[in-house]
């Protein structure tokens, strides 16, 4: 018994020399058009998913199907967004395709399998979640800072959308009047 | 799990320091001040869509007041006539400008 909590203090001992001794040596490329080997990319995905869920469950979401939801969000995702997230018509730019993480490709849909409303209400959280507080360490900042929360879900309600639009429609949609004009 | 935590943080903030610096590059931002081109809108109503859909609402909305809106928008919606495909002209014509804006209604 005690010979097997000795090993395994040793093992201990010897991953984390080893685990240091990889750090200080600096053979571990930072550079982001070097992807993760798929340990560290393990880690930080489950890092991330993991903490992501359970920060964001206790969130409501408004009800987010009105036209008025999208004519907020579709301007602001156009302005600050597109440039990552690409928009319909548009597969890549100069940032999705140097930023590692990739910024993903918000006009693509999601897994296209069934849309319970369930799994709806909780990609709403987590969207909402993720603009609002942003991803350590990934080029996605946390636009709450800047932004209150209503503009943060009439992006949320245009992104629920934003997979069927066409270019004419994204365009109608976020194109950003003058200020004064256009709201009544 | 030290290990793997404490090479978490330094990949982590190491990577940061590569995509903190592209995700404020202004340049992919979109102009501002553009006006929806709203002649497609006819086509998508035969198109099936379906007016109580929120897409079609706010699309409605948008383009009812794109084309009712003052002699000031109407010129800012010429200017930006030509970066739009599709303009089928009317937006050249220093004349009309109520025809050609009404068109798409
Ligand atoms: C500088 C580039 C950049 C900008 C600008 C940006 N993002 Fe991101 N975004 C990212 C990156 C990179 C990720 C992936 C982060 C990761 O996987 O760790 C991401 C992730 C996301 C996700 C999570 C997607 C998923 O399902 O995993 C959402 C939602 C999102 N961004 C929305 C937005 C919205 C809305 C805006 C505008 C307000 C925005 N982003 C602006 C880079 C950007």
């Amino acid at each position: 018994m005690l010979n097997i909590i000795r090993g395994m203090i040793l093992a201990g001992v010897i991953l984390l020399l080893a685990g240091f001794g990889v750090i200080y040596s600096g053979v571990y490329s930072v550079a982001a058009d070097t992807p993760h080997n798929p340990l560290t990319y393990w880690l930080l995905e489950t890092l991330r998913e993991r903490s992501i869920d359970r920060a964001s469950r206790p969130l409501d979401v408004p009800d987010l199907n009105s036209a008025d939801w999208l004519l907020a969000g579709g301007p602001d995702y156009n302005e600050m967004c597109a440039g990552c997230h690409l928009r319909p018509g548009k597969t890549y730019s100069d940032m999705s395709l140097g930023l590692y993480p990739v910024p993903p490709n918000l006009t693509a849909g999601l897994d296209e399998h069934e849309h319970a409303d369930d799994d709806k209400q909780s990609l709403a959280r987590r969207q909402f979640w993720i603009i609002k507080h942003g991803i350590k360490a990934s080029g996605m900042p946390a636009w709450g800072k800047t932004h209150d929360d209503q503009r943060i879900w009439a992006m949320v309600a245009f992104l629920q959308r934003l997979p069927e639009l066409t270019e004419e429609q994204y365009q109608i949609l976020t194109a950003r009047d003058k200020a004064g004009s256009g709201h009544h | 799990m030290k290990t793997i935590s404490t090479a978490v943080w330094v990949l982590v903030s190491g990577i940061a320091f590569s995509a903190l610096a592209n995700a404020h590059d202004p340049s992919e931002h979109a102009a501002k001040g553009e006006s929806p081109d709203c002649s497609a809108m006819p086509d998508m109503h035969q198109a099936s869509m379906n007016a109580s859909d929120p897409v079609m609402q706010a699309m409605m909305k948008k383009c009812a007041e794109a084309m009712h809106g003052n002699a000031k928008d109407q010129k800012q919606d010429q200017k930006h006539g030509s970066a739009h495909k599709d303009d089928s002209g009317h937006h050249q014509t220093s004349g009309g400008h109520d025809d050609g804006d009404q068109h798409g209604h």
